[in-house]
């Protein structure tokens, strides 16, 4: 039975994970860099950190699954998208241990990875996805070998604006800053723009708003930071609803699958969940062992490609910090 | 100027481990007859206790392109145990960013290679 272990560290969670041929986990370890309130991770500092804790994680993996490096098969890493020195610093690992363990080396993408964990995860087929994270916000549908973009955000991703609302009113980033906003919402609605474009969605200028309602309304004592989040997520999380209809409209699926960091919150599941049992469909969603970042994301579509026949050679294996959805072709899907 | 820029870079290098030795090489007419464009150097070589890590590291290493092919010049090659490295720039400060940025990708090579490169890994 084939054994890959995969590496992502693509931004400030770095994780290793063992996965067999059968889609079992057999290890998923992780390590989140959290920076204090108010400040965001920055590539340096997150790289940094990424180095000092990737062995160790390799040895708790391997430790977890009671395996030799000798019984893995292949090496799976993130290719891209992220953020530059994160990447690297994985990549520089992955091929010196694939040199010293005389594996194979395989490059994934990062939200192809999400998507092949939700479908293994949830056990669904055909999914509208729905990619929602601090780095990439998308809708997305599979099509002729490849996961088409349907829509996305012309901007930041819904995950960056929730992280950028919880800097302005200083919420912790232990465990995350989106986890942080969803325990305080309150009551009061607050009136937010409310910016789908067709199928995309642009969050900037809601962002931009809530900076000013929070350096007025807030200062002045008419709204509290508990309504503001409330605010936020209702009015966000309708958006990524309304386009993700308009995909299961446009596509004739009858599932949604939400995947990403962002995927963890149960209000959007919630949300999602009213709108495709009103469409008569279901909604497949996980918990944040494999909705956030994580190792066994990038082994099990490490898996996928590598029973395909895809490898990457050594010297291919450097990084991309932009790698669209759409670019990888899915030869591992027959429909 | 190029005396500065090493002095510079020699203060930031980082310590090296017990199986490294940090062996400069002195300046030579080659040196001195570096190309206009690129009027600030650096070399390093670096030995390593078993010649196939040192390829190995100049491997893993050589993957990755300069960021800035246009203003930074880089050659990697291992040859009987020993990595030479050679930066070429056309500032002082690039040199400093992307020599830094070497250490850093080496010594994470480096460490692996420790934590995996002499026996079997057991299970717990």
């Amino acid at each position: 039975m084939a054994k890959i272990m995969g590496f992502e560290g693509s931004a400030n969670k770095i994780g290793v994970g063992i996965v067999d041929e059968e889609g079992n986990i057999l290890a998923n370890v992780r390590h989140t860099y959290v920076t204090p309130a108010g400040t965001g991770f920055l590539p340096k500092d997150t790289a940094k950190h990424h180095q000092q804790h990737i062995l160790g994680l390799v040895k708790d993996a391997l430790t977890q699954a009671k395996l030799t490096p000798q019984e893995i098969d292949a090496l799976a890493y993130t290719k891209g998208p992220g953020m530059g020195g994160p990447l690297r610093s994985v990549a520089v690992v992955v091929r010196t241990l694939a040199q010293l363990w005389k594996k194979p080396i395989v490059a994934v993408n990062h939200c192809v990875a999400h998507i092949e964990m939700g479908r293994l995860v949830t056990k669904s087929q055909n999914p509208v996805v729905l990619y929602v994270s601090g780095g990439n916000t998308q809708v997305i549908a599979y099509s002729l070998k490849r996961y088409r973009i349907f829509g996305e955000t012309i901007d930041i991703a819904v995950g960056n604006l929730l992280d950028r609302f919880a800097r302005v009113i200083s919420l912790p980033n232990d465990p995350a800053p989106g986890y942080n906003i969803e325990q305080i919402v309150g009551q009061k609605f607050l009136e937010l723009p409310y910016t789908v474009k067709g199928m995309d969605v642009s969050f900037s200028g809601i962002l931009s708003s809530l900076e000013d309602i929070a350096r007025h309304q807030l200062a002045q004592g008419k709204c509290t930071p508990e309504d503001l989040c409330f605010s936020l997520q209702e009015n966000v999380f309708a958006m990524l609803v309304e386009i993700t209809e308009r995909a299961m409209a446009h596509c004739g699926q009858s599932e949604v699958l939400i995947v990403g960091g962002v995927g963890c919150n149960e209000r959007l599941q919630e949300m999602m969940k009213q709108m495709v049992e009103q469409r008569g469909g279901r909604v497949c969603a996980m918990d944040d062992r494999y909705c956030i970042d994580n190792g066994a994301m990038i082994a099990w579509t490490g898996m996928l490609m590598f029973k395909s026949g895809i490898t990457t050679p050594m010297e291919d294996t450097w990084c991309t910090q932009r790698y669209r959805t759409d670019a990888p072709e899915v030869l591992w899907r027959d429909d | 100027m190029k005396r500065q820029a090493e002095a510079q870079i020699a203060k930031k290098k980082p310590k090296m481990d017990d199986d490294l030795e940090y062996e400069p090489d002195s300046e030579d007419e080659r040196l001195t007859n570096a190309g206009v464009l690129f009027p600030h150097k650096f070399n390093i070589d670096i030995p390593f206790a078993r010649s196939e890590w040192a390829d190995i590291v100049r491997t893993t290493l050589e993957v990755d392109k300069e960021l800035k092919p246009t203003v930074v010049r880089r050659t990697l090659e291992a040859k009987d145990g020993v990595l030479h490295v050679t930066y070429e720039a056309l500032e002082v400060r690039m040199l400093r960013t992307v020599v830094s940025s070497f250490f850093d990708m080496l010594l994470l090579t480096i460490d692996t290679i420790k934590a995996f490169g002499e026996q079997e890994q057991l299970p717990a």
